[in-house]
């Protein structure tokens, strides 16, 4: 059987069960569709403190928190591709994800983690998508600055209440059809 | 009777006598110069958890977490002007920034209604564009909440902890931030 590779998904909402967990359990059903491994993770389930800017992890290469960061991280290590998934709140990614994206800090001398890395976006948000364009904008330009294989962005706008998104049948098509590009 | 006005700083990194801390303290210089008291709260400090998502605030008013919000939330309230600072991490405000803001959406109007407010954005890169997405965010959070005055002061090309020290332009502006905070000029 050829191995078509490990996909990790991330879901930055507090909620399980809401329209973030939706989506990228979505994608990686579209992943598992094209013949890959997934695995999902919720950074609500898990203790991911905010960056300290210590500098301690660019003096000795490792951080100093004691969290779940060092696991999350592992699973990131040996995935081909990851899912980030956030809720827009006011405008930007939820506190949970960007304390969570602060703490890639720890790899910036080594970038390899990152290059080459496959990724996708999935954004959803109650407004207009255009709600969604600080977020994704933010997103979008650390992919490019940390050389990663950006395979897409799902914005999702307009998903409203919890779990709102299994009712747009236009979005979960999008999102298993880029479950199965981000294995190619 | 007038009262004394009071200037609050708010300083989102988790760096005490970082650039962003001693921005706000030439904010806060500049306040009292004009006469103003001032206080000064390092959110790093506080314990400040993340929203759930649950939104009981929105049926009930108040937040389901018990933590220090609400002492935050009383000293802006009780101010005349308040000054939020954070430094760019990853092409956005602060993890911590953010877990502060996310917390408004179930906030009365006290601590931001007619509020003159400031904000202070430093940043490594030297190009002053690399602050203005950060700017926008804040800038229009702010104006959600109908604060008053929206000043922002971005501060390019400070990298080690303390650099602005040597930025006499940069303090400068930000002691004008603390006077202009007071007069509402």
């Amino acid at each position: 059987m050829i191995d078509k590779g490990h996909i990790l998904g991330i879901v930055g909402s507090p909620r399980q069960g809401g329209n973030t967990d939706v989506l990228v359990q979505e994608i990686l059903a579209g992943a598992a569709d094209a013949g890959a491994q997934t695995q999902i993770l919720h950074l609500g389930g898990l203790h991911i403190e905010a960056c300290r800017a210590c500098n301690a992890c660019h003096d000795t290469g490792r951080c100093l928190i004691s969290d779940d960061m060092a696991s999350v991280v592992e699973v990131m290590a040996r995935s081909d591709a990851w899912v980030l998934g956030t809720p827009v709140y006011w405008w930007g990614p939820t506190a949970q994800f960007k304390a969570f994206l602060d703490r890639w800090y720890m790899f910036d001398q080594e970038r390899a983690i990152f290059r080459n890395r496959k990724v996708a976006f999935a954004i959803p948000s109650g407004g207009g998508s255009s709600y969604a364009n600080h977020t994704a904008g933010i997103l979008e330009e650390v992919a490019a600055y940390l050389g990663m294989d950006h395979r897409g962005t799902l914005l999702a706008g307009g998903a409203g209440g919890k779990g709102a998104v299994q009712g747009r049948a236009d979005l979960m098509l999008q999102a298993r059809e880029l479950g199965q590009a981000i294995v190619r | 009777m007038n009262e004394t006005p009071k200037v609050i700083g708010i300083v989102a990194s988790p760096r005490h006598g970082g650039n962003t801390d001693l921005l706000i303290d030439a904010v806060l210089a500049g306040a009292r110069a004009a006469g103003a008291a001032s206080e000064k709260t390092h959110l790093g400090d506080v314990d400040l958890q993340f929203c759930l998502g649950c939104e009981r605030c929105q049926t009930t008013g108040t937040c389901v977490i018990e933590d220090g919000l609400d002492q935050v939330f009383g000293a802006m309230a009780s101010s005349t002007a308040w000054v939020l600072g954070t430094p760019v991490y990853v092409h956005a405000p602060t993890a911590q920034c953010k877990a502060f803001i996310d917390r408004w959406y179930g906030a009365s109007s006290e601590p931001f209604v007619g509020k003159r407010a400031g904000l202070i954005i430093p940043f490594a890169d030297s190009n002053a564009q690399a602050g203005e997405s950060s700017r926008a965010f804040l800038e229009g959070v702010l104006r959600w909440k109908r604060a008053d005055h929206i000043s922002a002061l971005l501060a390019p090309g400070v990298w080690s902890p303390g650099a602005v020290q040597t930025r006499e332009d940069l303090l400068e502006r930000a002691r004008e931030m603390g006077q202009q905070l007071v007069d509402g000029s």
